[in-house]
């Protein structure tokens, strides 16, 4: 899909839709927009052909393609600063394909976040700063556990401690408290890295971007990575943070970890299930370089290799250098690659097929997705993932497994993000067309997927059983068969997973 | 004691003969009560020097520790102890320190665990493979046993390993399989007895992670000799 609307084009989306100045006004997304001098009639609402012209006006000021009738949500595949004020404009007047456009590009930047838990980080983040990168390095605390923010000084080992930093992140009271759980259940000498991780991240969970590139630099005999006279920071901590800051965790598109041992094929895709926009990881199968043997030379390969948007990410990078061999890399285009010959397609489809019985399980409500980055599901979408990363599967049969492939995302999703997404965004369709055959709207966000199952049956029997039903309900229907239940992803778009 | 000065990428790295001496003594500076005891001691009789000891439970607690819980403290506090020697080494010499740990960090651990761990850091791989198996091959499941506990893990059959998803699956092929063996046993033990703490899991960790570098590296040879 092309980056790039014209006014003409923009103006015919918003054709009979109509934004609320002050709800404009308030989203961040809009800030430095004037939304009010496109409110011309100051009605308090934009809308009509020359109103939405004149916020186009005011959107292509941040736009910088040269062309007063077009602006570009992407660049070379990297969003633009218009991305983010189509996407407020798309749902304000509610218009997927404003949404849609908006993320055509990646989000991302060339930032890293370098978490070290051992003091040889310390050179690895100074190397990269010497390649230009703008590093942000989460290190051990000169005081085991503690944290300065705001002036003061927190001991992340007591509760009030904790309590007190996660005040300071500015997040909603529900998401500090998950926040302050994943701080006080890690492993001491942990608590301060993992809270670092969090005053970086709560950029991202207020509208702001955070780094795209995540480097994970210690020991590790697969799970985590540990330093020297340092805690240990599970794959399951930065997993529960992941969950509690997801805003941010969504926004890494390249991982390193630079640890030995860290590569394993399963590992890999454990990681990437923390990070459901990763398109690189870099690891490796067995040792790893250390920060003055190598790691600094492998960081430097690995940049060069993750700057922009490219996701052709391959272990050849670390070609003839040091530990090169034990490096292992993924890329969302051709999958895992540790250097060994690939596993026969009869095999990867073997357990494709082993692990399908589940999805239907699943499916039809009979299981509950509990953790979307483990379990059956999740295991089964990694094993159809690697069916149609095998470059063998017949040209013929990758269009059904990517069809597969989307349904098992947006179900593994379905009670956390695909249901409450759907409920929000098609609530007056949903109340209009329940009302229109006197039923009462159920809150499919508050349903588990059987209930939601069951409420979509019954509300199609009555349609079907009324003959010409009202135009509400038809409208209803096929949102509600279509996207919740048959989880096509015309109606269930990727942005809600 | 000469202790090196501090770089920028350690602590403080000390002579290997002082290795040895220094974790006996860290283990003996942590029974306060009974500064002159042995490193080792027949577990029943740590027992009671821990039981006399008030130096190792919370201040904030109300009622009086359990047996466990202070047994638990005092093998973290020993490996604690242990840790700050094993992790200021190069991973190359980690094996032994962690093994000497095992023997006398944790006086609750079985005397075959013990006895075996301390043999152990006297020996070379081959003879220090059967060492740590033998002591522990009647604890190990049916799948996980081996004739050659010199050899890889691969003797032992994947069904011995294949549902430890928190460990690399190369780590462990690049272990040797007495080794190997005895972290297991030694896991379960500690486990068991409710002393499996961090830092008894960090211990177990380093042994890991310095056992199967070392298996990398003989692999590595191996194949550059078939060359």
């Amino acid at each position: 899909m092309s980056g790039t609307i014209t006014k003409q084009s923009f103006n015919q989306a918003l054709e009979s839709k109509s934004i609320d100045v002050n709800a404009a006004a308030s989203d961040s997304r809009l800030q430095g927009v004037n939304v009010k001098s496109a409110d011309l009639n100051s009605d308090g609402q934009i809308s009509g052909t020359a109103e939405t012209s004149k916020l186009f006006k005011e959107i292509d000021r941040f736009d910088r393609n040269g062309d007063a009738n077009s602006v570009a949500a992407s660049v070379k595949g990297r969003s633009t600063p218009v991305a983010p004020k189509l996407d407020a404009v798309g749902e304000l007047a509610n218009v997927d394909a404003l949404r849609a456009l908006a993320n055509t590009g990646s989000p991302g930047n060339d930032k890293v976040l370098l978490v070290g838990m051992n003091k040889g980080s310390s050179h690895e983040a100074q190397s990269l700063r010497n390649r230009g990168v703008q590093v942000t390095h989460v290190k051990d605390a000169r005081t085991d556990d503690t944290i300065r923010a705001g002036g003061r000084t927190y001991d992340l080992t007591k509760a009030e401690g904790v309590d007190g930093f996660v005040k300071t992140l500015g997040l909603p009271e529900q998401q500090s408290a998950k926040i302050a759980d994943v701080i006080s259940s890690a492993e001491p000498d942990a608590k301060d890295e993992l809270a670092q991780i969090s005053q970086v991240w709560a950029k991202g969970e207020k509208g702001g971007q955070v780094p795209s590139r995540l480097v994970l630099s210690g020991h590790s005999v697969g799970d985590g990575i540990w330093g020297d006279h340092n805690g240990e920071v599970t794959r399951q901590d930065i997993a529960d943070l992941a969950t509690a800051m997801p805003k941010a965790a969504k926004q890494v598109e390249d991982l390193h970890i630079s640890g030995c041992y860290s590569g394993g094929e399963r590992d890999v895709d454990d990681w990437r299930g923390i990070f459901p926009n990763a398109k690189t990881v870099w690891a490796y199968s067995g040792s790893a370089p250390g920060s003055y043997s190598g790691a600094t030379t492998h960081l430097a390969r690995w940049d060069r290799a993750t700057r922009g948007a490219d996701s052709d990410l391959d272990r050849r990078a670390a070609a003839g250098t040091r530990k090169g061999d034990n490096v292992v890399t993924w890329n969302i285009n051709e999958g895992y690659n540790n250097g060994q010959v690939g596993r026969a397609l009869s095999d990867v489809r073997s357990d494709y097929n082993r692990s399908a019985p589940v999805y239907q399980e699943y499916f039809s409500g009979d299981r509950n997705v509990s953790n979307t980055q483990s379990g059956p599901l999740r295991e089964h979408y990694n094993d159809i993932q690697r069916l149609l990363q095998h470059r063998d599967l017949p040209e013929g049969e990758r269009g059904q497994v990517q069809d597969q492939r989307d349904k098992t995302i947006r179900l593994i999703y379905y009670s956390k993000n695909v249901a409450p997404n759907f409920q929000t965004h098609h609530q007056d369709a949903i109340n209009r067309g329940y009302q229109s055959l006197g039923m009462t709207p159920p809150d499919f966000s508050k349903l588990t997927r059987e209930e939601a199952l069951g409420q979509i049956s019954q509300f199609e029997q009555r349609v079907q059983a009324s003959g010409q039903a009202p135009a509400d309900a038809q409208t209803l229907l096929p949102l509600l068969t279509g996207g919740l239940r048959d989880l096509n992803s015309s109606i269930i778009p990727a942005t809600w997973i | 004691m000469d202790l090196a000065a501090k770089s920028t990428f350690s602590r403080f790295i000390l002579p290997s003969a002082l290795i040895a001496l220094l974790a006996c003594e860290s283990q003996t500076k942590d029974q306060k009560s009974q500064p002159n005891q042995p490193a080792s001691k027949p577990a029943a009789e740590a027992e009671k020097l821990r039981a006399s000891s008030s130096t190792t439970t919370k201040s904030s607690a109300a009622v009086p520790p359990t047996k466990t819980s202070t047994l638990a403290s005092a093998c973290e506090a020993g490996f604690d102890e242990a840790l700050r020697v094993i992790e200021s080494q190069d991973f190359k010499v980690r094996t032994f320190s962690c093994l000497r740990a095992i023997a006398t960090a944790c006086p609750p651990l079985s005397d075959a665990v013990k006895r075996a761990a301390l043999s152990a850091t006297s020996q070379r791989r081959g003879p220090r493979s059967k060492t740590l198996y033998e002591a522990v091959k009647n604890r190990l499941p049916l799948n996980c046993r081996t004739d050659t506990p010199e050899q890889g893990t691969k003797t032992m059959g994947t069904q011995c390993y294949k549902d430890r998803h928190d460990l690399s699956p190369r780590l462990i092929s690049d272990m040797d399989a007495g080794t190997f063996g005895f972290f297991l046993v030694v896991e379960e033990e500690l486990k068991t007895k409710g002393l499996y703490g961090p830092k008894a899991r960090r211990v177990l960790l380093n042994l890991l992670l310095t056992t199967a570098m070392d298996g990398e590296k003989r692999k590595k040879r191996a194949k550059q000799k078939q060359r």
